[in-house]
């Protein structure tokens, strides 16, 4: 077994752990970053392909978390993790939301004001602003439907970065971490290793001494590492990070208390074009309901249209000859539901377990009821229900029908913001770390990534893990 | 380990043998007069995101899949990949309506991944 000696081990290179990386090699530690997925060009794929599905999604975005329904989530497995795919919305924390974890997990040193510093840097160091030119016509239509409510509604910056060529067309570059952290660690002096899963940890007592690993070499062919270190720190996303802390004998509370983000979406049409694949991400959210519901609008390119388009594939062929005039719209509830990440028997695999609670099926049917009130407001002439067998919505009197048509048996729930499988704290009972990402029961053993955030934030979180990322960073460096 | 690999081998074989099923399923799912579909594309993607799930997703599919293709044997004499078409179109209207849960999300995957799949082949292809 070939064997490698670090100081610094950091499993994970998504924002979190490329973040952690990036400090400790500026500050002259020896770090090593180990990725199970392959290192791409951010670019490497058209966004929102089957082709990007394939490269950078664990098992192509087929992931699923069982109950009462299932919850299909998507996770990142690339060098950079899920920043090389996902929309990059940043939006800071709220503060109540801070303020609420504080005081119910016993954070110390935490709450809006000390976390507005990170901010302030992340912000600086991966940049985020706003597209040049304007929304897409699709977002344009939330804006206007949320208007005529008298709701309020922002759009949304992202870690992204835009330019106008000279033909004044408008080109925009992802910032994500392997444009960006990955590498400044590397010039740091940082190894990075992708192909490379770590299995199991080794442990002495409460200490951690090595890390066992499979790495893919470049003939395809695996070999095991071990990999032996000072100091670990686990930043492998909500699902591997306690996969891997419990498969080393970290029980306990690691695992627990998963929190998700439910959301259902439903296909709107309207009388004039709205929909032009090339716009991206559409980057407007109705604010009035946050943190505990958010309104919006997805990628709606053909196939993703058909996705959410109910009906036979004949009929949903028929409904996309209308395509341009139709988008994909989102209703996002801060999940009440709690879920948990064991180890399946036998497989290894993460067996990802969630129960939706019941009010979150009333939340996201009231959620269907005022986004299909908003898009009738700004003249959608056609509302399609998502569940099967059930007639389009043609006016907004019918609005009112989606509240409470959602319940376990017939929902299709998806989730893209998974965290709170470590949570941070120093009430033991419920967290797995500390109140700066300490295991508690290792004295060497760090977890840097969403894993930690005691609930959902009801926000777009990436913002805020670099944020925390950084805080226990420089905690651990001393400064 | 070894039961884990054994078992991933079990399942890679499997999933080996499910790609005449998964073609038929998208034959009898997609195609119809107006529309034609990279049927053998599309069946190839989805095997390979079958191959690709996690294990116990797999294994479930790779299951049912095989399940679906004796299935046929059952009510139409013929395994499910060797019938025609209308006969296949007949076995998968069965199991959509099927009172068992699994039966019926089978059938759902094939026909929205499906559906996902052929219409992403045409749209990158149309702009690439």
């Amino acid at each position: 077994m070939k064997r490698i000696e670090t100081e610094v081990l950091v499993v994970g290179t998504g924002p979190g752990g490329s973040m952690t990386a990036a400090m400790l090699a500026e500050a002259g530690q020896d770090v090593l970053m180990v990725e199970e997925g392959r290192q791409l060009h951010v670019d490497s794929s058209p966004d929102h392909s089957l082709a990007q599905m394939e490269e950078k999604w664990r098992s192509g975005g087929l992931t699923a978390a069982l109950g009462n329904p299932k919850v299909t989530y998507i996770e990142g497995r690339c060098v950079g993790g899920a920043s090389e795919s996902n929309a990059g919305l940043y939006h800071p924390p709220i503060a109540q939301v801070l303020e609420d974890w504080r005081t119910q997990f016993q954070i110390e040193d935490f709450g809006a004001d000390l976390l507005a510093p990170h901010l302030e840097s992340v912000v600086d160091t991966l940049g985020v602003s706003r597209r040049p030119n304007g929304y897409s016509p699709a977002s344009d239509r939330l804006v206007e439907g949320a208007e005529k409510l008298g709701w309020k509604w922002a759009e949304i910056e992202r870690f992204w970065r835009y330019e106008t060529t000279a033909d004044g067309r408008e080109v925009g570059h992802r910032r994500s971490m392997s444009e960006t952290l990955i590498p400044r660690a590397v010039n740091a002096g940082a190894r990075l290793m992708s192909q490379t899963r770590v299995l199991k940890i080794e442990r002495n007592g409460r200490r951690a001494v090595a890390a066992i690993a499979r790495e893919v070499g470049a003939d395809g062919q695996p070999q095991m590492i071990r990999i032996e270190m000072k100091r670990l720190i686990v930043c492998a996303g909500a699902v591997q990070t306690p996969l891997l802390l419990r498969n080393s004998g970290w029980g306990g509370v690691v695992g627990n208390g998963l929190t998700l983000n439910p959301m259902v979406r439903i296909v709107a049409r309207f009388p004039e074009p709205v929909n032009r694949p090339s716009f991206g991400v559409p980057v407007v959210q109705i604010e009035e309901f946050k943190p505990a519901m958010t309104l919006g609008c997805s990628y709606s390119a053909p196939p993703h249209l058909a996705m959410w388009l109910e009906g036979s594939p004949a009929e949903v062929r028929k409904s996309l000859e209308d395509w341009e005039r139709m988008a994909v719209f989102y209703v996002k509830v801060c999940g009440q539901g709690r879920g948990s990440i064991r180890q399946m028997p036998i497989l290894g695999d993460a067996l990802v377990r969630y129960r939706t609670h019941p009010n979150d099926f009333a939340a996201m049917s009231e959620g269907l009821a005022r986004l299909a009130k908003a898009l009738f407001e700004a003249g959608a002439e056609e509302v399609h229900s998502p569940l099967p067998g059930v007639e389009a919505l043609r006016h907004a009197g019918q609005a009112d029908s989606l509240r409470g048509i959602l319940n376990p048996r017939n929902s299709s729930l998806s989730a893209i913001h998974l965290h709170s499988s470590v949570r941070m704290g120093e009430d033991t009972a419920r967290c797995g770390a500390d109140s700066h990402g300490r295991l508690h029961g290792a004295d060497n053993v760090w977890v840097n990534d969403s894993s930690l955030l005691p609930t959902s934030p009801g926000v777009n979180p990436q913002g805020t893990i670099l944020a925390i990322a950084r805080r226990n960073t420089l905690r651990w460096l001393g400064a | 380990m070894v039961w884990g690999t054994m078992f991933y081998t079990f399942t890679i074989e499997a999933c080996m043998g499910i790609e005449p099923v998964v073609r038929g399923l998208v034959e009898g799912l997609l195609v119809d007069d107006q529309h034609s579909v990279a049927v053998d594309h599309t069946a190839a993607v989805l095997v390979r995101q079958i191959y690709g799930m996690p294990g116990l997703m797999r294994f479930g599919m790779c299951v049912l899949l095989v399940v679906f293709d004796l299935y046929g044997l059952l009510r139409g004499g013929r395994r499910f990949r060797s019938q025609s078409m209308s006969a296949k179109r007949a076995r998968i209207t069965e199991w959509s309506k099927a009172p068992i849960g699994p039966c019926r999300d089978m059938v759902e995957f094939h026909r929205k991944m499906g559906t996902f799949v052929a219409l992403s082949l045409e749209y990158e292809e149309l702009h690439s």
